[in-house]
């Protein structure tokens, strides 16, 4: 017999076979329980622990002049913060904090110690400081990233751009106007990280609106020069404060706004409230004789004069109901064109009755006196002018002279820029262009034509009075070798709030004007508030509409006046004095 | 005898074939088996292997963001500097005080025509 193959362990594989099927069993119930069961209760636990809510801060938008020199940026900064009920030791803490901070161990101490379960330590730390903080690991202590709105220029155009708080939102100037549009400050998205904290992934979040650069229409070259002459007119004539705007007469922009004092935006807080007021447009002031160009611009509309006929002077007096109304020089047989170049108000007033009160406030309602222009930049005054009922029998008089109206600076150098630009009143504004993500360009603002206020015509002619009044009359200091220049000087008496009567002493002088008279290229009012030393306009605010002048028409390559007295090289003679 | 024997021995031959064949076919199923069994850890191993790659990807990707975060703000802070350093008072002081430079007086500015365009006749 061959030998048969023992039958195999049946039982072992039987048993083996239940084990693993057991063992299967197991795995599968585990499953069951974790998948499907418990999925809910786990997915949630999972969540919590790789989810978080992540801070994306956007930074603010730039803001920068008409060619792009950046006068506000923002940059990424730290700021330390405490979990006080986390903080083990607050003394040692604020031991080797105070040093860094350069604050008092007590507060410091103080606030480790607060009842509270966030405290600040320093908001927007400096790099350096936040690097030293970054290598101390003190529990309950961190940084955490913020931005920080920083002033690159300093002080310049200070009051234009004005400044943010500590959350990055605007508080004054264009940061306060364009807010919104300049946006920045924190936003959350939601992003998933390992056990070591490490972020994975981020969900992008739903789209918002990034934040937008803003293009000013102020040149850097020309806000520092005006800014600079107004601190030395302020100094050389001892004045207690000024201000100074250069206007594109064509379109409005706004090419400078200086005013003294003034402040560093990168430490408003340190300047005291007067210096950050905007008093180019929150202040208002009586113009005085400046204003005589609205009358001269009213009456030559309406025919009323002529530029040669003549005015008796009243040998320096005039009665208006009663009130006896001076001229700073007695004058005989004028001209009218003399009577604006030697600033007499016996002449003005004469012209103001002729006028008459509905036809001159209609001229005055012209040129948006007693209302705001509507420039883009907060807290602007609209000033001050009664209805002609409730003029008295004296205001034709008072009016004529640029008294009894109260204006702003921003209205007086619109109304020049309209004389200027054949009688357009443009809306005076700061925003020339928003720029997207990358500088794209968004939207470029267009001038905004408020009315035709007087005739090209009679806007030609006052300018024909206005450059006499330089060249001849109390506006010489104004003059600009080179250059015709169109202006009229202002010295008007502050009132005295104690005495209720026109001050002796206390004036503000002015010069307002526009060059060259041919083709305006800058519209520039000048004003001194209450100059101690040189009280008229013309030989205390004219220099420094000069200096500006010159110094600006250089700069934009504007050439000279025909038929003015220049030095002119040929190119022959230019090449041997080293010049090409 | 010999029938028995004949017997027995076809009867060894067809177990012997069918055993053969049983263990052809086991060897078949074997084989099945290893490939199917193969071709689920691949697929598996092709899970992971993807899993991982997204872990990887968004670590690179959030490193390159901390990257050009901090390269921007490297960038803007540059500006800034820049923007300090060519600030108009400092650039006015250094060109008075260190290269003793003036305002030029109006004598000193000398106007230069342009010169005229070929072509254009006399003017």
């Amino acid at each position: 017999m061959l030998p048969v193959a023992p039958p195999a362990p049946r039982g072992r594989a039987i048993a083996l076979f239940f084990l693993l099927l057991a063992f299967l069993a197991l795995v599968v119930g585990r499953l069951f329980a974790l998948q499907i069961r418990d999925h809910q209760r786990l997915s949630q636990k999972a969540t919590q622990q790789y989810e978080r809510r992540l801070s994306v801060t956007a930074k603010r938008g730039a803001i920068t002049d008409r060619h792009g020199r950046e006068l506000a940026v923002s940059l990424e900064a730290q700021s330390l913060y405490a979990h006080p009920s986390a903080v083990r030791d607050p003394r040692a803490a604020a031991a080797a904090l105070a040093p860094i901070l350069g604050q008092s161990r007590g507060e410091i101490l103080r606030r480790l110690t607060a009842d509270k379960p966030f405290v600040w330590l320093q908001r927007k730390l400096p790099a350096r400081q936040a690097e030293v903080l970054a290598g101390l690991t003190i529990p309950g202590i961190g940084l955490v990233p913020e931005t920080r709105r920083s002033y690159p220029r300093g002080e310049l155009a200070a009051h234009l751009v004005g400044f943010v708080g500590l959350d990055d939102a605007g508080l004054e100037g264009v940061e306060y106007q364009y807010d919104a549009l300049l946006g920045g400050g924190p936003r959350f998205v939601t992003g998933r990280v390992d056990a070591l904290g490490r972020v994975l992934f981020r969900d992008e979040g739903p789209p918002t609106p990034a934040p937008a650069h803003l293009v000013l229409t102020v040149d850097e070259v020309i806000q520092y020069v005006a800014e600079r002459e107004l601190q030395r007119a302020v100094a050389k004539a001892q004045a207690q404060a000024g201000s100074i705007l250069v206007l594109e007469p064509g379109t409005g922009e706004i090419l400078a706004l200086a005013n003294f004092p003034t402040f560093d935006p990168n430490a408003f807080a340190q300047a005291p409230a007067g210096s950050r007021r905007n008093r180019a447009l929150t202040d208002t002031y009586e113009p005085g004789s400046v204003f005589k160009v609205v009358l001269a611009a009213a009456a030559l509309e309406e025919g009323l004069v002529r530029p040669e006929e003549l005015f008796f002077g009243e040998n320096g007096a005039i009665e208006v109901a009663g009130v006896k109304i001076r001229d700073h020089e007695r004058h005989g047989w004028l001209t009218f064109s003399q009577v604006m170049a030697q600033s007499s108000n016996v002449g003005a007033i004469k012209v103001g009755q002729r006028l008459g009160r509905s036809t001159y406030y209609s001229y005055l309602n012209g040129f948006s006196f007693g209302a705001r222009t509507g420039v883009d930049l907060p807290g602007e005054a609209p000033g001050l002018l009664r209805r002609p009922r409730e003029w008295s029998a004296v205001s034709i008089g008072a009016l004529s002279i640029g008294q009894e109206v109260s204006v702003t600076s921003v209205q007086l150098v619109a109304t020049l820029a309209a004389v200027a630009n054949g009688g357009r009143l443009y809306r005076p504004h700061v925003l020339k262009a928003v720029r997207g993500e990358g500088g794209a360009l968004a939207r470029e603002i267009s001038p905004q034509l408020i009315r035709q206020v007087i005739s090209p015509e009679t806007a030609r002619r006052l300018t024909a009075i206005l450059v006499e009044a330089v060249e001849r009359g109390t506006g010489k200091a104004a003059a600009v070798p080179g250059y015709t220049v169109a202006g009229k000087t202002g010295t008007a008496q502050k009132l005295d709030r104690e005495t209720g009567l026109y001050s002796r002493t206390k004036v503000v002088a002015s010069f307002a004007g526009f060059v060259p008279a041919e083709a305006p290229r800058l519209a520039i009012l000048v004003v001194l508030d209450e100059p101690a030393l040189d009280r008229w306009g013309g030989s205390s605010a004219g220099p420094a509409f000069r200096e500006i002048a010159r110094e600006v028409l250089g700069y934009l390559n504007v050439p000279p006046s025909p038929g003015r007295r220049v030095q002119v090289a040929r190119r022959a003679d230019a090449g041997a004095q080293g010049l090409n | 005898m010999a029938r028995s024997l004949g017997g027995t021995l076809a009867r060894s031959q067809e177990i012997r074939t069918r055993a053969r064949a049983r263990r052809a076919f086991l060897r078949l199923d074997l084989w099945r088996a290893v490939v199917v069994l193969g071709l689920l850890c691949l697929g598996i191993l092709f899970y992971v292997w993807q899993h991982i790659q997204v872990l990887r990807l968004g670590y690179a990707l959030e490193g390159l963001r901390a990257q050009r975060a901090t390269l921007l703000q490297e960038n803007r802070t540059l500006t800034l500097e820049m923007a300090r350093l060519t600030a108009l008072s400092r650039v006015e002081a250094i060109a008075r005080a260190r290269l003793e430079m003036e305002t030029p007086r109006p004598g000193q500015v000398i106007v230069l025509p342009e010169p005229a365009q070929p072509g254009a006749g006399p003017r």
